[in-house]
């Protein structure tokens, strides 16, 4: 078919939440349920459409990149429209496109005002995430990168809590701070090799012979991640557009936005900066332990559930930077395992608390109690997502956990150690949550009235099956990576070697002359053609060495 | 009887002034027409406005095949290329636009005079000779002609204390820029002994080739050029007249001259500093360099804490004139040869700044109710609720001057960037990128009134009428189709500048 | 810790020995054994009562809310303050240049003049730099 075809894929997926927010726009005023039908219905065919990347991507292909589009964007400039996917990429938009479609439906109820603006800044919000995990080209990437920030901007200012303004401030100034540093180092970068492509550059990293280009582009591209991820000296801005954010942003705010910062260490920093990487090791690793332990310190003391989630899921997002900054494999895979793992959790977390604070009106943890007597679908499925985020076996957050832990304690012990000190922070801020909001005495009944009588009476009703089916599909995704995380290992496997080998490189440039036949034909790497390009795991390639040569 | 049929007729010179002609004519035609209109008809003025502004860029159209050959008229004193057709379209954009936003505007103020469409259009003549002049005096007698227009529409509401002031304001200060401008003009007289554009390059590459680098006539009329230019297009330190006029002024004549006069003054700018001075081969980027960083210093502090939006955009146009400043200084490399990023940068971002800046000033325009400006941030407060279409026209202009994507001024930002780092500024580029940062926050702090206040007791929607309808398509589909597709913009702008100049 | 680590790990069969001997002296001395240890749970549950729980447990809740006390208080003033102070100095370089702007045009036109003579002078200076 025209539309799934390997070079037409990628922009059906990017077209369909654009597609969506026409023709939500194109609903007459004042329809409100057709509006969210419509709305509805594009979230879940923009799900829908992602979903035969499953299957048409092939986790063994010798090329870096699949369903690679190729436009002419600006020749003059040359800017390309260019479009593709490794496994990590892949696992980040699926994780997107599932997101996208169960935050618009959690907004079914939560969103009862101009509906119709609220549902095309969610679709252009979702086409921005969407666009900075496939695009393969740096200005697309930095458009993408820095236009979502405008309507989730909005989304917070124009549908978020009591302090709106001054959150949605926040964020965008620090989303700009970071992104402006970026883009001149996006030029710096351009302006050294030339070319916008990220293939070209991941091909060929800036070596050791790059000087010190390699340490300022390092950290210009380091403050837009850090900001993003959020990191620690820039995550302030994170507690405070969750807690203003309504239920649908704050799904994609958490669980993918903040996905975007480790993704761009991932495909940027580590990769194709590796010496840099290399250098500034230690460092990130130490901030990264900080945002561990301090967000898990910060999220006992929180009374406010949304600021507990927000820490919670500072202190998970420091194990994705942790992960990436061990620089052995399994960080890496422990990162993007985190990454997924955080997402779903977390979504699946604010949902509930979106619907505990919209059935009661209220945000503190005292407000609520002996909720799982009168809900009990409810009380499950708002444990088992705090389970997931404490880290319980079975379930994704400990597969995720452990496997960063792993990496790290190849490192360094006492790296691992303190990490664990945050997962116990934060497993038990969590468990007291769930102590005091679901057990307990019921802050909204008096003992003697009946289960039904109350949910009759106030409203309070227990989960319908529109508000069980997004928490089950979410929950589902965390088991199933928690039990049987074997394909997402296997999609990573290739992406995550090629990142080591980069690191790799630096460590022991001479180990390029140990495999010197194997990938020789550098340059069309991009050729299916061309099978025998493929390297093994930590033999780094000959690929790299073999260009540097030609020039 | 068809238009290229007509223009054959008006062989010789007289073929190449009819852009010019079409908008004098048809200004004087507004005045007299005027006296067979009822009060009712008189927005019917307009409609006589528009026809010039449509007929000066129908022959603006058809001079676009001799211009490529670079044709010169009335001995010399016009150039008509397509430095002059770019800039001439672009500068009949913003005339159109201008009346278009007009009309419900001094209706709504009770004064549909004719005179104000006539001065709209003899401000363009203006503007379009100092983009094809090529003779001092051509030159001199445009910029007047420009001003002077714009003194008067300044102060066009007699009755109010604020307009006055403004107008006496900018008539002072542009009285010294100009007296500052003819002494620089006068000198170059001196050293040519001719008023012609192409005698003075000869003359003043004979004298740099007699004294180099050190013939201090030419550099004191550089000098007192460049300052007068400066004024007028509000740079730092010259820029003080534009934050009092562009508040006194009724709303359209702010947008005017906000795009109207730095366009104008930018036109100037090139054109002797690509042709007469370009031998000179003095060290010019330095200075476009420092009032660059200047202006954007002061136009983004100042801006940060004003609640006038007017004077809000007006700090935030002295900031913009700033980055096409460094776009300038970047179009010269650091061994002094020509950087041609840096110039189609320039070019790019005068002419895309046209729409978006102007847009901004028109989402203002729709604010005004009778008897009241409404030109405070507070009055656009929960306009994402009274009118959405409004908010979001509002947000994607001011998206575009904080260089945010998809919008051109994030192109065009991305453009100066670039060629600053290309031709070896890379400190200026970081200082030119960390100003957006301040510029994000004052521009949302009007979206920020949109969208996070309530409504409180305005009315229910500002009503847009017909006309300002189209202004505002034209503005927001530029400045859209610039951000997302800029490759035909880019052509646009790169013609504009590396062919005619002889580059 | 790594110590007991290395034990599990490479002495395991001493560990095996041991655990075989304490099964067979509960199976053979079972009353006696269990007697011993109720008298030993009794003092080790006084122990994890009063010591463990009372100083460790309880002890390490009251240490770890104070932190997070802290580190909350950290978070509001101290990681927010560095920002909040940018944003002071931003208000505070923003005012003068509202204060220049005195409103009186005999003001904007002394600034033009010094603007016009620095222009001059860079040129001028430009052309002394030459000369000489």
């Amino acid at each position: 078919m025209f539309f799934f075809s390997d070079h037409h894929i990628l922009c059906t997926v990017l077209l369909t939440p654009l597609f969506g927010a026409l023709a939500v726009w194109c609903v007459p005023r004042g329809l409100a349920e057709l509006q969210r039908k419509v709305a509805n219905g594009f979230a879940l065919l923009g799900l829908g459409v992602a979903l035969p990347l499953i299957w048409k991507f092939h986790a063994d292909a010798p090329e870096p990149f699949q369903f690679v589009t190729d436009g002419n964007w600006i020749p003059s400039l040359g800017v390309h429209f260019r479009l593709g996917l490794d496994g990590i990429s892949l696992t980040m938009v699926l994780l997107t496109a599932l997101l996208g479609a169960v935050a618009i439906l959690s907004g079914w109820s939560a969103v009862r005002e101009r509906e119709k603006e609220f549902y095309v800044w969610m679709f252009l919000l979702q086409a921005g995430l969407l666009g900075v995990f496939m695009s393969l080209d740096f200005v697309l990437f930095f458009v993408c990168w820095e236009a979502l920030l405008v309507p989730l901007y909005l989304l917070i200012a124009g549908w978020g809590g009591a302090k709106r303004g001054e959150a949605a401030m926040k964020f965008l100034l620090y989303g700009i701070a970071g992104s402006v540093v970026t883009l001149l180092a996006i030029l710096a970068l351009a302006h050294a090799r030339g070319t916008f492509d990220l293939r070209e550059i991941l091909l060929h990293p800036f070596m050791a012979d790059a000087g010190k280009l390699s340490f300022w582009l390092f950290w210009g591209f380091f403050l837009a991640f850090a900001v993003r991820v959020p990191m620690f000296p820039f995550h302030t801005w994170f507690a405070d557009a969750l807690a203003e954010a309504p239920t649908p942003a704050a799904v994609m705010l958490a669980g993918a936005l903040l996905s975007t910062g480790a993704y761009g260490f991932l495909r940027i920093s580590v990769p194709m900066l590796p010496v840099a990487a290399l250098r500034y090791q230690g460092l990130m690793i130490a901030l990264s332990l900080i945002a561990i332990v301090y967000a898990g310190f910060i999220c006992v003391a929180q009374k406010d559930l949304k600021r507990l989630v927000a820490y919670a899921s500072i202190s998970q997002m420091g194990f994705c930077t942790l992960g990436i900054f061990t620089l052995t494999p399994l960080g890496l895979y422990g990162s993007v395992l985190q990454q997924v793992s955080h997402g779903v959790v977390t979504a699946a977390l604010l949902i509930a608390t979106g619907i505990l604070s919209e059935r009661r009106g209220a945000e503190t943890v005292s407000d609520f109690g002996g909720w799982a007597k009168l809900r009990p679908r409810f009380a499950a499925i708002f444990t088992v997502a705090a389970l997931a985020a404490a880290g319980l076996p079975l379930l994704s957050g400990f597969i995720a956990e452990f496997t960063v832990l792993r990496g790290a304690y190849d490192l360094r012990w006492s790296v691992a150690a303190w990490a664990v000190l945050g997962i116990i922070l934060v497993a038990g801020a969590l468990l007291l949550m769930i102590q005091r909001t679901l057990f307990g005495a019921a802050a909204d009944s008096t003992a003697e009235n009946s289960v039904e009588e109350i949910a009759a009476s106030s409203g309070l009703a227990d989960l319908n099956l529109r508000e069980l089916a997004p928490l089950g599909a979410l929950l589902l995704v965390s088991l199933w990576v928690g039990i049987y995380p074997g394909p997402l290992l296997r999609t990573l496997k290739r992406p995550v070697e090629r990142t080591f080998e980069n690191a790799f490189l630096v460590c022991f440039p001479k180990a390029r002359a140990v495999e010197p036949t194997r990938g020789a034909s550098d340059g069309q790497k991009m050729d299916r053609t061309q099978p025998n390009s493929v390297t093994g795991a930590a033999t780094p390639s000959a690929n790299a060495p073999a260009a540097e040569k030609a020039k | 009887m068809d238009w290229h049929s007509i223009f054959e007729i008006a062989r010789g010179d007289a073929a190449f002034l009819f852009p010019e002609a079409m908008l004098v004519f048809f200004g004087l035609a507004t005045l007299l027409t005027d006296f067979l209109l009822t009060t009712e008809q008189k927005s019917w003025n307009a409609l006589t406005a528009m026809l010039g502004v449509a007929l000066s860029g129908a022959s603006l159209w058809v001079l676009v095949r001799p211009a490529a050959e670079y044709v010169t008229a009335f001995s010399n004193s016009i150039v008509v290329d397509p430095f002059f057709i770019c800039f001439g379209c672009v500068l009949l954009a913003a005339t159109a636009f201008t009346i278009l936003l007009s009309v419900r505007y001094l209706q709504v103020a009770g004064r549909q005079g004719a005179e104000f469409y006539a001065l709209i259009l003899f401000a363009a003549t203006g503007m379009l000779f100092l983009a094809s002049g090529s003779d001092l005096v051509v030159l001199f007698v445009a910029l007047e002609m420009m001003s002077i227009s714009f003194y008067i529409l300044t102060g066009y509401f007699r009755s109010e204390r604020r307009s006055n002031e403004a107008a006496v304001k900018s008539m002072l200060t542009g009285a010294f820029s100009s007296a500052v401008l003819a002494y620089g003009f006068s000198i170059l007289y001196g050293i040519a002994g001719s008023t012609n554009l192409q005698a003075i390059e000869r003359a003043v590459l004979q004298r740099h080739a007699d004294f180099p680098g050190m013939d201090l006539l030419t550099f004191l009329a550089l000098g007192t050029i460049t300052a007068g230019v400066f004024a007028k297009i509000a740079a730092v330190p010259f820029h003080f007249w534009a934050p009092d006029a562009y508040e006194g002024a009724p709303t359209p004549v702010s947008a005017y001259i906000s795009v109207g006069s730095q366009v104008a003054g930018f036109a100037l700018l090139l054109r002797l500093y690509l042709t007469v001075f370009w031998p000179v081969n003095v060290d010019w980027s330095a200075l476009m360099a420092v009032a660059g960083v200047l202006s954007l210093t002061v136009g983004t502090f100042a801006a940060l804490t004003q609640t006038n939006l007017k004077r809000l955009l007006a700090y935030s146009s002295i900031a913009q004139g700033g980055y096409i400043l460094l776009g300038l200084a970047s179009a010269v490399n650091r061994d002094g040869s020509l950087h041609e990023r840096g110039l189609q940068a320039t070019v790019f971002y005068i002419f895309t700044y046209v729409f978006f800046n102007a847009g901004a000033f028109a989402v203002v325009t729709l604010l005004q109710r009778r008897g009241e400006i409404n030109d405070e941030i507070d009055d656009l407060n929960g306009l994402a609720r009274r009118n959405p279409v409004a908010a979001v026209l509002m947000l994607i202009f001011l998206m575009s001057l904080g260089g945010i994507p998809p919008t051109a001024g994030f192109v065009a930002k991305l453009l100066v960037l670039w060629s600053l780092v290309e031709s070896g500024h890379p400190y200026l580029a970081l200082a030119a990128a960390l100003f957006i940062l301040p510029s994000v926050y004052y521009y949302f702090r009007i979206v920020a009134a949109m969208w996070v206040r309530e409504p409180g007791e305005e009315p229910a929607t500002p009503l847009i009428t017909v006309a300002q309808k189209f202004a505002l398509a034209g503005m927001v589909a530029v400045t859209l189709a610039a951000g997302i597709f800029p490759e035909q913009f880019l052509h646009f702008a790169r013609y504009s500048v590396l062919g005619p100049l002889g580059l | 810790m790594s110590a007991i680590l290395h034990f599990l790990a490479k002495d395991w069969w001493e560990f095996l020995l041991l655990a075989l001997a304490v099964i067979a002296l509960v199976f053979f001395q079972g009353r006696r054994v269990f007697r011993l240890a109720a008298s030993c749970g009794r003092v080790l549950e006084s122990f994890d009562t009063k010591v463990i729980d009372g100083i460790g447990v309880d002890g390490t809740g009251v240490v770890v809310r104070g932190l997070s006390k802290i580190a909350a208080r950290v978070e509001t003033w101290g990681i927010g303050g560095p920002f909040r102070l940018l944003a002071g100095i931003v208000e505070a370089i923003s005012f003068p240049m509202r204060r220049i702007q005195t409103g009186f045009v005999q003001d904007y036109l002394l600034c033009a003049a010094i603007g016009l003579v620095a222009i001059l002078g860079y040129f001028l200076h430009l052309a002394q730099r030459a000369i000489h």
